[in-house]
């Protein structure tokens, strides 16, 4: 865990990327949104039991759950 | 030299603008969700089904099509009652309530709901895009249309975009006969006497500003702010709350009443690293601010640890924090007059949350399986059922088709 942490300090250093080297961040795991499926029912299960919303973007349909 | 980089320069550019996807290959993602609430609450069962179509160069048609069926029992809001109440009022689905003496209220109910989402991203040039939403979801007592257009600009580079939008919904809301009760109205009189109204319906505005960012070859970052306006009828049609004397025992039942204007904001930031052993971590958190006095955290974390190439495993988790609604009453005091606005659902109680999971994805029939399965905990401090437990499965398959 810890080393995962200051692994991912890594993530914060900032570098200017080229095109060509752009190869890992077209990978599915390296969306923001990487499973949208699981993101629109995470989205639906909260909206329904929680009060807040949103975040992620806007739009698509409400509903009336329980 | 500068004509090789600068071909290779194009090859990354075409590869980053379709992302994971292949050109020209149809995208089908179809999902089934188990949803389980414990002692005997909501169940929910749905299916989904995702295609993204490329149409040319510059175009991509999407389609979301969901089918949900919604079965269980629901907390009313009341509290528990000293004798047995019966009331006639329709839930959504079911034919009314019945609350034996000294048990927690619930109401059973069950639904069906339908929901398209159609989206269609047309890029105008190398670095502008424009996403173009609409939505319809229809339940027996619940209609939603909506619409939505956001723009995406990237700087020359690539490696900021900025995104802007707005969306706009129309919701129409009833009990499932199509009538909604009046607000504060005395739910024993109107069982004799009803005092009822035609379907309420409510209008939202929502807009947003977003900047994403490729913070270095493995790294990148998103900001986002929203803010929605809805106005119009915000209330539950079915949610209840007791009036109780000073020793907490039930006198009367009123239909709940919330205000018709909410204001919402988030703020929401995530970041995507893949660490130096190829595993990938997504972190993410929401702030979340409302005139109703909600203000709510969010952090979700996953940790996609990969095994050989398309299989991994992903532990989960999720924290959510939320204040009560300023218009959050558990009960009714019978010395105090009648509030305008007081709801006791529990959902705009103070609430703490933790979801606990984990996703395994393997290759599949030339495409990707996936299944996930976590369990949600709730905790409320002052509604009358304080906890809520869930069991999530989902079990998804993606495949790409030339």
């Amino acid at each position: 865990m810890l080393l995962t942490t200051l692994q991912a300090c890594a993530a914060f250093q900032t570098e200017s990327v080229k095109p060509w080297q752009k190869g890992v961040l077209t990978e599915e795991a390296m969306q923001l949104d990487a499973d949208p499926i699981e993101s629109y029912v995470d989205d639906h299960i909260y909206f329904s039991k929680e009060a807040s919303t949103g975040g992620r973007g806007i739009g698509g349909g409400g509903c009336g759950c329980n | 030299m500068k004509s090789i980089r600068n071909k290779l320069a194009i090859a990354a550019c075409t590869v980053l603008s379709q992302g994971a996807q292949q050109a020209n290959a149809t995208e089908i993602d179809t999902s089934y969700l188990f949803y389980s609430e414990a002692d005997d609450r909501v169940t929910v069962n749905k299916i989904i089904t995702k295609t993204k179509t490329p149409l040319g160069d510059n175009d991509v048609i999407s389609l979301e099509a969901v089918y949900d069926t919604v079965t269980g029992a629901t907390p009313t809001g009341a509290v528990k009652s000293v004798s047995t109440v019966s009331v006639t009022t329709p839930s959504s689905g079911g034919s009314g309530f019945k609350t034996a003496a000294g048990t927690p209220d619930l109401v059973e109910f069950n639904d069906t709901r339908v929901g398209i989402d159609v989206g269609w991203v047309h890029r105008h040039s190398r670095t502008f895009k424009m996403n173009y939403g609409a939505s319809v979801s229809l339940e027996s007592d619940y209609e939603s249309y909506g619409g939505s257009l956001i723009f995406d600009k990237e700087t020359s580079n690539r490696n900021l975009t900025f995104s802007a939008g707005i969306a706009g919904a129309y919701d129409t809301i009833s009990q499932r006969s199509g009538q909604t009760p009046k607000p504060m109205g005395d739910v024993q009189e109107n069982s004799g006497n009803p005092e009822f109204f035609g379907k309420g319906n409510k209008r939202s505005y929502e807009a947003l500003l977003g900047i994403s960012s490729i913070t270095n070859r493995r790294t990148v970052t998103q900001l986002n702010y929203t803010i929605s306006s809805t106005e119009g009828y915000m209330t539950d049609p079915y949610k209840l709350i007791s009036m109780t004397d000073s020793g907490g025992v039930e006198e009367k039942r009123y239909y709940e009443s919330r205000p018709e204007n909410r204001l919402q904001q988030t703020l929401y930031s995530a970041l995507v690293h893949q660490l130096k052993n190829k595993n990938t971590i997504h972190l993410s958190y929401r702030f979340y601010l409302d005139d109703w006095d909600i203000t709510s955290h969010t952090f979700d974390y996953k940790h996609r640890i990969k095994f050989t190439k398309n299989y991994y495993l992903e532990p989960h988790i999720r924290l959510y924090t939320q204040t009560a609604a300023d218009i959050f009453q558990s009960s009714l005091d019978n010395n105090q007059p009648l509030p305008e606005y007081a709801s006791a659902d529990y959902r705009l109680d103070e609430i703490n949350s933790v979801t606990l999971g984990t996703k395994f994805g393997m290759p599949a029939w030339g495409g990707t399986l996936r299944f996930r399965l976590e369990y949600l905990y709730q905790s409320f401090a002052e509604a009358e059922f304080n906890t809520n437990k869930a069991v999530i499965f989902q079990a998804s398959y993606k495949k790409e088709f030339n």
